[in-house]
């Protein structure tokens, strides 16, 4: 075998493979600005109405708040809780210190289904609660895993001998790490909190458990799609690909890509 | 003494946070010994339930070998896209696969497979294609049946399983192939005989991520299997929501909770196995 079939082979697979997971994105792109009320492909002309009519759909209104509202909410807290045990993680050793680092890892390992079904039954059980509040304390859980690993990777690679030289000028410890440690990792505070962001923006099956009458955006367009068959959703789905695409390239220059996978 | 308990105090919010799922897992371990009819206590009525009646377990059989052939599919498209971006692909090309594969990966789920619908259903673009070039006269069913769930759970998983695989081909002594190749190996016996075995921890890692994220999914199935393939997830779903039969509902996810850990104790296990053999 030469060298030169056998790379060309492999560039034909890989390059099938990269347009087997963009053509829905493609395909979705093309269909929303199709001006007939079908899903039919190839459109029959450019039309912009599907894109004002996401905008005319109630369900998409209330939804995007409701989406914006659990993501900046459950974003923040969990970035608040994720740094301060992230802090304790890396900085402290202390009794117990492994164990609570799995317990904080948790999250990942439970399966969404379950536990969408344990958040509702613990809703249940503690009844005065709102739907929008349990929402909010499983969005937390969701993402809380994602921020401390960031978080956690992120003071590793910072010198704790510049705190003390900082103490040892007479900052307070508090003082010291405002002033030293949270300019320095603030970059990647900034990406962990996109990456929060977008983990709770895009939670469906857990979500689904417990929206009630309110439904986040991706329910909503989940309902849409399995009631209506107009390209509405494609529009839809174009703007959320365009800030998508605006979260990739800020995660990029805040944290690198590659830092967020390993 | 207070100096001490300072990362206490540091954990204790997460750990807040922690303890209302722990909670909440307890409780749907509480549900599901309880009956049907909300009678109180029943032991383990719920579990004989799953386990006897031949409609419930075909959920629970069918899930695992979709997992299984879809987890097998995105190994075999994925290896060669991890293989290339890592060994063959100039750095800018490099970079830019990898921005695509992060901006798939954290693309929204349900418009995925929105996208899917409208490549496989019945006027969608496979079935206009095939109708224009005159292969069929009638389209095909590419969806709401076990095809199109495959196809849907291979394309949600395949980002998880390239970025899993990406990073040990990405650490391989390219001084191995070369001292195999000048020894007179084929490429063929390289590929099987150095590339793919140092390859297993990323290997296991991703297969582990995807079978459970398919053996999990629900969106797939409700939108690209029209709710009529079974999955534990829509089994879940349907009776703790829509039949209001918590009891059932929680047995069945607490079934899903242990197959989901022993895999990852299974995977994990071979994983480690694997690493002390060759680290001696």
């Amino acid at each position: 075998m030469s060298k030169s079939s056998g790379f060309s082979v492999l560039q034909a697979l890989t390059f099938a493979v990269l347009l087997f997971m963009a053509l829905p994105n493609l395909i979705i792109l093309a269909v929303s600005f199709n001006p007939e009320a079908t899903l039919a492909f190839p459109p029959t002309g450019i039309s912009l109405d599907w894109y004002l009519n996401v905008f005319r759909t109630p369900s998409f209104a209330a939804g995007l708040q409701q989406s914006v509202f659990l993501a900046s909410i459950s974003s923040a807290v969990s970035l608040v809780f994720g740094v301060l045990a992230a802090l304790a993680i890396v900085r402290f050793r202390f009794f117990g210190r492994q164990a609570i680092n799995a317990l904080v890892m948790a999250p990942l390992f439970v399966p969404e289904v379950v536990m969408g079904i344990a958040m509702l039954l613990w809703a249940n059980a503690v009844t005065a609660i709102s739907n929008t509040t349990t929402l909010v304390i499983l969005h937390c859980l969701i993402v809380l895993p994602y921020v401390v690993r960031l978080v956690v990777a992120n003071l590793q690679g910072i010198d704790p001998n510049l705190e003390s030289a900082a103490m040892l000028l007479g900052a307070r410890p508090m003082q010291a790490f405002l002033r030293i440690t949270m300019p320095i990792i603030g970059k990647g505070l900034l990406g962990a909190a996109v990456f929060a962001v977008v983990m709770s923006f895009h939670n469906f099956t857990a979500t689904m458990f417990l929206v009630g009458s309110r439904p986040t955006l991706p329910v909503a367009a989940y309902q849409y799609i399995r009631t209506e068959n107009d390209p509405t959703v494609a529009a839809l789905s174009t703007m959320m690909m365009l800030a998508g695409i605006l979260a990739v390239y800020l995660m990029e220059r805040w944290i690198g890509l590659e830092r967020l996978v390993r | 003494m207070i100096a001490r308990l300072v990362p206490y105090f540091l954990v204790a919010p997460a750990l807040l946070l922690i303890a209302v799922l722990l909670t909440g897992l307890s409780s749907v371990l509480g549900w599901s010994f309880q009956s049907s009819a909300g009678d109180g206590a029943a032991g383990l009525v719920q579990y004989a339930n799953l386990a006897t009646n031949e409609s419930y377990r075909h959920f629970f059989t069918y899930s695992l070998w979709l997992a299984a052939i879809s987890t097998f599919v995105a190994l075999l498209l994925g290896f060669p896209v991890a293989y290339y971006m890592e060994i063959n692909a100039s750095p800018s090309q490099r970079k830019w696969i990898f921005a695509g594969l992060l901006a798939m990966f954290l693309s929204d789920y349900v418009l995925k497979m929105f996208g899917l619908i409208l490549i496989l259903g019945r006027s969608g673009l496979v079935n206009r294609l095939a109708m224009w070039l005159g292969v069929t006269d009638a389209p095909f069913k590419l969806m709401y049946n076990e095809f199109g769930v495959l196809v849907g759970l291979v394309s949600g998983i395949l980002p998880y399983m390239i970025l899993s695989l990406n990073g040990v081909i990405a650490r391989l002594d390219k001084r191995l192939h070369e001292a195999a190749s000048v020894l007179g190996a084929p490429p063929w016996r390289i590929f099987l005989l150095i590339t793919l075995p140092l390859c297993v921890p990323g290997i296991l890692a991703g297969t582990m991520l995807s079978f459970l994220l398919s053996l999990n999914s629900f969106v797939t199935p409700m939108l690209l299997g029209g709710g009529r393939v079974d999955m534990i997830a829509v089994l879940i779903f349907d009776q703790a929501i829509n039949l209001a039969n918590l009891p059932l509902g929680s047995a069945a996810a607490g079934v899903l909770f242990l197959i989901s850990g022993a895999v990852i104790l299974l995977l994990n296990g071979l994983g480690d196995r694997y690493q002390k053999r060759f680290q001696r």
